[in-house]
């Protein structure tokens, strides 16, 4: 096209990069501004509701896909007999992690009548159908939402008993989940041997770290780490992973402690997210049942969704 | 500015395109992640779309994507969508002939244009509070993801070359077969 010395070409180029650079600035100030159940945050949610179906038929078509990518990130493990025998030592790895604060837990409180147990959880089991649609979040997504009763907060756990996230965000059937590893996530924990809190927080890299254990605490490579509960977050006692690294130099105030994940980030189809206690639940249907003479059976199957198990 | 060089995609062609990134960052992305590391489809066509369109289209269709890989992902709203529109007017404001010379110098431009992209939305991300670690993203996110967004900008390319040398000047079309 030849050039025209007397028309202003890149003027409307450069008012419609003005304009867009504005608007993209402006979205961008409301949406950090703007709280979780903002205009925008529910323009997302309702893209989610929408794109669901999408991500499931993509679930499904990316599956060979995802072998490959699998097989390319995760050389050493190839073998259907060594992916076996690793998710049977989570499973194992989790339990006992469970079995040990029960039974600590127990020697400490066992004269104590009616103590409330803390791990009657109830969770709701759910299939992943996204993990992770770009490279800065580590997320997932997975098919049941609002539908099923779950709310934003709510712990998830892999199939194993590992945590490995909490709901982000939730639309009517799917919800995003973001994972521990995420650098975004951080919260209470404390180690199992000696009941010593601090921080977990993952990173960039995917790298979990306990944060703010001061240098005199004892702490040896393999202790379980478990959520305290502090903040009400998370409920105590869920199996986090385990103590693989100890770094401490004398001039330091607090230990570098690198801990394992007992889920391992990818490797999980289905997750369980846990929805209240068995207590909690049974109290609300309690409540329900002397509140509402007309006997709602709605309100009952709200807090009870299909397919729930118990924690 | 136009240039004399390089194809001229169609409108037709660039909603196909673009609807076609959607579905493929939607559907496919997650599915081909390495070490974690999605593709950008949407990167890349608008890349490679700015590379065969004019300011405004280019610009527009930077914005949109942009925007709509916002909603889809988890980062903050608008992030994207201002690196897109800065990405995609600079690469269609550029002198096309230039890019045109060869087929090393499109593939290293993909790649820098990738690059643009990337860093632009970590320092957004660093300067709003979504990343508190500027340098380790610049090595986990920003390099793989600018590799594998190169790789498929270039595949993109080939396919927006290949269907729209119709469009390209009758005496430039030696230079493509």
């Amino acid at each position: 096209m030849a050039l025209n010395p007397n028309k202003p070409k890149r003027l409307p180029g450069g008012v419609l990069l003005l304009v867009f650079c504005i608007l993209s600035i402006v979205l961008m100030t409301l949406w950090v501004r703007e709280g979780t159940t903002g205009p925008l945050h529910t323009l997302r949610s309702g893209v989610e509701t929408v794109t669901a179906p999408v991500k499931n038929v993509g679930a499904v078509i990316g599956a060979p896909f995802r072998a490959v990518g699998d097989l390319i990130t995760g050389v050493s493990t190839s073998t259907s007999t060594v992916e076996e025998l690793r998710i049977q030592n989570e499973k194992l790895a989790s339990e006992l992690i469970r079995m040990e604060e029960y039974r600590q837990e127990n020697e400490r409180l066992s004269a104590l009548l009616g103590l409330k147990d803390a791990y009657g959880l109830e969770s709701v089991g759910a299939r992943v159908i996204m993990k992770g649609a770009d490279a800065w979040n580590r997320v997932i997504t997975i098919n049941k939402g609002t539908a099923s009763g779950f709310t934003v907060g709510m712990p998830v756990l892999s199939a194993n008993g590992g945590l490995i996230g909490q709901i982000e965000s939730v639309s009517y059937d799917s919800s995003v989940v973001r994972l521990i590893t995420d650098e975004k996530s951080g919260v209470a924990a404390f180690i199992q041997s000696n009941r010593t809190e601090g921080i977990w927080a993952g990173s960039v890299d995917g790298v979990l770290h306990l944060e703010f254990i001061a240098g005199d605490v004892e702490v040896k490579v393999g202790d379980p780490i478990i959520t305290s509960g502090s903040g009400g977050v998370f409920p105590k006692g869920l199996a986090i992973g385990e103590v693989a690294s100890i770094e401490f130099a004398p001039a330091d105030v607090y230990k570098t402690i690198v801990v394992r994940p007992i889920s391992r980030a990818g490797t999980y189809e289905e997750v369980l997210v846990i929805t209240g206690s068995e207590a909690e639940i049974v109290a609300a249907q309690n409540t329900g049942t002397t509140t509402d003479t007309a006997g709602d059976a709605s309100s009952a199957e709200a807090q009870q969704p299909e397919g729930t198990t118990g924690g | 500015m136009m240039n004399n060089t390089m194809p001229q995609a169609t409108p037709v062609f660039t909603i196909v395109g673009s609807l076609i990134s959607v579905l493929l960052q939607l559907m496919l992305a997650p599915s081909i992640a390495v070490f974690e590391v999605a593709p950008n489809f949407l990167l890349c066509f608008a890349v490679v779309n700015a590379m065969f369109t004019g300011v405004i289209r280019a610009t527009s269709v930077g914005f949109i994507l942009g925007l709509v890989y916002d909603l889809i992902a988890q980062g903050a709203l608008g992030a994207m969508a201002l690196v897109l529109t800065i990405v995609a007017y600079a690469i269609s404001s550029l002198n096309k002939e230039a890019i045109s010379i060869s087929w090393t110098i499109q593939a290293l431009f993909l790649l820098l244009s990738a690059f643009a992209g990337e860093i632009l939305y970590a320092a957004e991300l660093a300067v709003i509070g979504y990343d508190d670690n500027f340098w380790l993203s610049f090595g986990m996110r920003v390099i793989p993801t600018t590799i594998y967004c190169g790789l498929i900008g270039l595949i993109i390319f080939l396919i927006m070359n290949r269907l729209n040398k119709n469009k390209r000047p009758e005496i430039l079309r030696s230079k493509f077969k």
